[in-house]
């Protein structure tokens, strides 16, 4: 299992309609983490129609791209949930008891986990 | 063209090796060299009974006839009395992998009926998967989920069934309950049948009841007297309708009384079963559906071997009261053992059928069916995990002893708390409070949130400025505590204790749901570092890492500190002047370490949290969660001063102003010693009369003393001024102990 490193990404919370009209950067990965909260990678400085977003540079997550297969053998061996068939897609959940989010796509899929966990996590998934 | 000589394959039993034929189950092997697993009792080859249980390769209770053969097996039999050892220092446990599988419909069982169903379910497009005991899928438990766990020789299966159960694990021969049962040569007509099949020579054969296919026997009726012979069966007495008995000489006796449905994971699971239209959750079909056969009501021997209950044993709690089948399970613990009640359980149903009983239904059936190993029970498990700051490699490199607390790792101390402390009080430090929780509020109704929210005025802090907080529930006790920091008109930095963080978060977003506010809610705990410069020395400290433009008291700026964009907040919990700098964690390695190296001439060192918790202590600072209790508000904790009654509605006001009605019972105090710290939990005494305990205690070189919190009760209507703990005084003091007036914080 490849190593995780830190990531730098952007956190926004805005309010709903903000945020879905938001023109993200070429090239950023928009992860929607809760309805009035996305996880945008890498760093960027996104133009929100909300006086009131917060947008804050994040470094609170480890990543890591893994292939598709190694992403479905990572999940059948340590996440008692069943991730959806369709590709793309966003799931969050606990992978090994720690909480991660798996962005799933045909090929490959992208790991985050929390920086404090990763280093746990690596140990329970190696 | 393989000329290698033919080596034959042997397994070790109790020490020796034995031969076995390429195929052949453990069992098979043992008996072809006249060993029975267990010294007796009738077997059954498939997995029903207890009979056959050995210890393999360090592990006891594994069913050996449904254990293949492998060369250089361990294969120890049990003791024949007492137990065999469930843990053994000579083997280590490897952990268990597992894997987890999902699908819509999983049957239990691949004979005819099972089989049956998932090529239907299939043909109906749903996504089945099978699990049988003879590929080597042994389910071993039903669980709500629904979950299906199974054991596999690659690690247990965990199937999670969207739409259904179906078990078809069909039927086990009953066995007979007769004196001289527990004798080797019985065996069941299935079982008879595997061994002729198998080339075992079963000598002469007596069949009770319906007679084993393709075997030579002596067919008789279906009611056993006795078994004779020492060791090996080498008679059975059966008698006739009208009593008669016949006594027929043979080598093994094949047992054929009926049987009686595996229907165990079906028992455990249909409490799954909603009372709904959408059907059920689990379905038991085929022959593991049908009625139990009813054997004789028995009269004597052995009724549960894995618990040693015989007849007169259920007769003797019969006599004490308990007709009910879940009674006398409990009373005798007959089906609680290997097999789970699949050879006692229609017995028992007829010995209560035999005395005027209904007959009742079987008892409830509990995960696990088959014994299963700690490591195979632990196979996909994990304990709560322990985050670790940014700054926990940095800690370890400087020798820290690294603790849990407060759901984090933590350094404890770096090797001499005493310099850590006296850096704190004399020169400078750096504590990592990274695990602090960070909360960010920001939208139009922020500060009226926060209003309802905080006992405290939040209109009156000013932007830029900071004030310490008690959260309450709606029971006005106290949660949590922290800062406000107010960022601008409409945003917020909510702080919150290490333990208490991930409630408070949950706490904060409930109510601004509840109250339908709109603002936008960032919880940056795991995304922010923080390091708290503290000392006489700290304002320096910060000069020299570039950083002139330095806050007042309780207010907070942005700043570079060694180079690193901090949020600088001026606060204090050590009682000295104290710079909170919060970073993004990325930047907390960088940022330590431009510290140290700009502070090495002022003899700046990292404190840990033993040093910290000391320090606090001095200051009064109560830790909520340690020395606050599930009841405690502002009143008994002294802490009035921290809520404005007279505001308009917030979260335990109205709690408040119905129990600031009830006279005080108790407060939380401060109390002085010259003798020893005594331990936190101490006992105070008044005289002989119990006044309270010790909730934090530490000996503080500052004061040449020992201080303590505690929660003291008022006794006649006051609070003692002495009380004893150990036999020691303690006096009652005001807090802080240490720089009463704050000078030194505000310096």
């Amino acid at each position: 299992m490849p190593v995780l490193e830190r990531i730098h990404a952007t956190r926004v919370v805005a309010a709903p309609a903000a945020l879905e009209a938001v023109r993200w950067p070429a090239g950023t990965l928009v992860l929607r983490t809760a309805p009035d909260e996305a996880l945008v990678i890498p760093n960027c400085a996104p133009e929100v129609a909300d006086s009131h977003a917060i947008v804050e540079s994040e470094q609170g997550f480890s990543g890591v791209w893994i292939s598709a297969e190694e992403a479905r053998s990572l999940l059948e061996r340590h996440c008692e949930w069943e991730a959806p068939a369709e590709r793309p897609v966003f799931v969050q959940g606990a992978i090994a008891a720690i909480p991660a989010k798996v962005w799933l796509e045909k090929e490959r899929a992208l790991l985050l986990v929390p920086v404090p966990y990763a280093a746990e996590f690596e140990e329970r998934i190696s | 063209m393989n000329t290698a000589p033919h080596q034959p394959q042997r397994l070790i039993v109790d020490g020796q090796p034995v031969s076995f034929r390429e195929g052949d189950s453990v069992l098979l092997t043992l008996l072809r060299a006249g060993i029975h697993p267990v010294g007796g009792g009738c077997l059954c080859l498939a997995g029903d009974c207890p009979h056959c249980v050995a210890v393999v390769n360090g592990v006891a209770y594994i069913r050996t006839c449904q254990t293949k053969s492998r060369p250089g097996m361990i294969v120890e039999r049990h003791p024949q009395v007492g137990y065999p050892a469930l843990l053994r220092d000579d083997i280590s446990i490897a952990p268990v992998g597992v894997r987890n599988l999902h699908c819509e419909v999983v049957v239990i069982g691949l004979g005819d009926a099972g089989r049956a169903e998932a090529e239907d379910a299939a043909r109906r497009g749903k996504q089945v998967i099978t699990l049988d005991a003879s590929a080597g899928q042994e389910v071993i438990g039903v669980y709500p989920g629904p979950l299906v766990v199974a054991r596999t020789d690659s690690g247990m299966l965990q199937v999670h069934p969207r739409r259904e159960i179906i078990v078809a694990t069909g039927a086990a021969e009953i066995q007979a309950v007769a004196p001289g049962s527990q004798l080797t040569g019985i065996v069941t007509a299935r079982a008879a049948e595997k061994l002729h099949t198998a080339g075992i020579e079963l000598g002469r054969v007596v069949a009770v009841g319906t007679p084993p296919e393709g075997v030579a026997c002596e067919q008789v009726g279906d009611h056993i007297v006795r078994f004779e012979g020492t060791g090996r069966v080498r008679a059975v007495v059966v008698s006739d309708a009208s009593g008669a008995e016949k006594r027929l000489e043979c080598d093994t006796v094949s047992v054929s009384l009926g049987l009686h449905p595996r229907d165990a994971l079906f028992r455990m699971g249909r409490t799954l079963n909603p009372p709904t239209p959408a059907g059920p959750v689990i379905r038991v079909v085929g022959r593991a559906a049908q009625a139990s056969d009813i054997p004789p009501c028995p009269r004597a021997g052995t009724v549960c071997s894995c618990s040693a209950v015989t007849v007169d044993d259920l007769q003797l709690v019969w006599e004490h009261g308990f007709h009910e089948l879940e009674m006398v399970k409990r009373a005798t613990l007959a089906g609680t053992g290997t097999c789970q009640g699949s050879v006692c359980l229609p017995h028992i149903r007829s010995f209560l059928a035999g005395r005027g009983e209904e007959l009742q239904p079987p008892f409830t059936a509990r995960p696990l069916t088959r014994q299963a190993t700690i490591a195979e029970a632990a196979a996909g498990a994990h304990h709560t995990s322990t985050p670790r700051t940014a700054l926990h490699d940095e800690h370890l490199r400087m020798g820290a002893v690294m603790e849990r607390i407060g759901g984090w790792w933590r350094p404890w101390h770096y090797g001499i708390p005493e310099a850590e402390y006296w850096a704190v009080r004399e020169a400078v430090s750096l504590g990592d409070v990274s695990t602090l929780g960070k909360v960010q509020v920001s939208g139009p109704d922020a500060l009226e949130f926060l209003e309802r929210l905080y006992p405290t005025k939040v209109s009156t802090i000013k932007p830029g400025r900071c004030r310490y907080v008690l959260l309450l529930d709606d029971r006005g006790y106290v949660i949590d505590d922290g800062m406000i920091c107010r960022d601008t008109e409409t945003r917020f930095t909510l702080t919150f204790t290490t333990g208490g963080s991930t409630h408070a978060e949950m706490w904060v977003r409930d109510w601004a749901e509840q109250w339908k506010m709109d603002v936008r809610i960032l919880n940056r705990t795991m995304s922010l570092g923080a390091i708290n410069v503290t000392g006489p020395l700290a304002r320096e400290l910060l000069r020299r890492a570039g950083c002139e433009d330095l806050p007042e008291y309780l207010v907070q700026r942005s700043g570079q500190v060694a180079g690193v964009d901090c949020r600088i907040f001026r606060l204090s919990f050590t009682g000295e002047l104290s710079y909170e700098l919060h970073h993004l964690a990325g930047d907390s390695v960088a940022l330590w370490r431009g510290l140290m190296h700009a502070g090495a001439d002022l003899g700046v060192k990292p404190h840990g949290l033993d040093v910290l918790l000391r320090l606090r202590l001095e200051k009064g600072h109560l830790l909520v969660g340690q020395d606050t209790d599930f009841d405690s508000t502002p009143r008994r904790l002294g802490h009035e001063w921290a809520v404005k009654l007279d505001k308009p509605e917030f979260v335990g006001k109205q709690a408040l102003l119905r129990t600031n009605k009830i006279p005080l019972d108790r407060k939380l105090v401060g109390l002085e010693t010259d003798g020893p710290t005594p331990k936190e939990g101490a006992v105070l005494w008044k005289e002989k009369e119990h006044a309270g305990y010790v909730t934090s205690s530490a000996y503080s070189p500052a004061l040449g003393k020992s201080v303590m919190l505690a929660w003291l009760k008022l006794l006649a209507g006051d609070l003692p001024r002495e009380v004893t703990i150990h036999g020691h005084t303690a006096r009652r003091v005001s807090t802080p102990f240490y720089d009463p007036e704050g000078q030194r914080a505000r310096a």
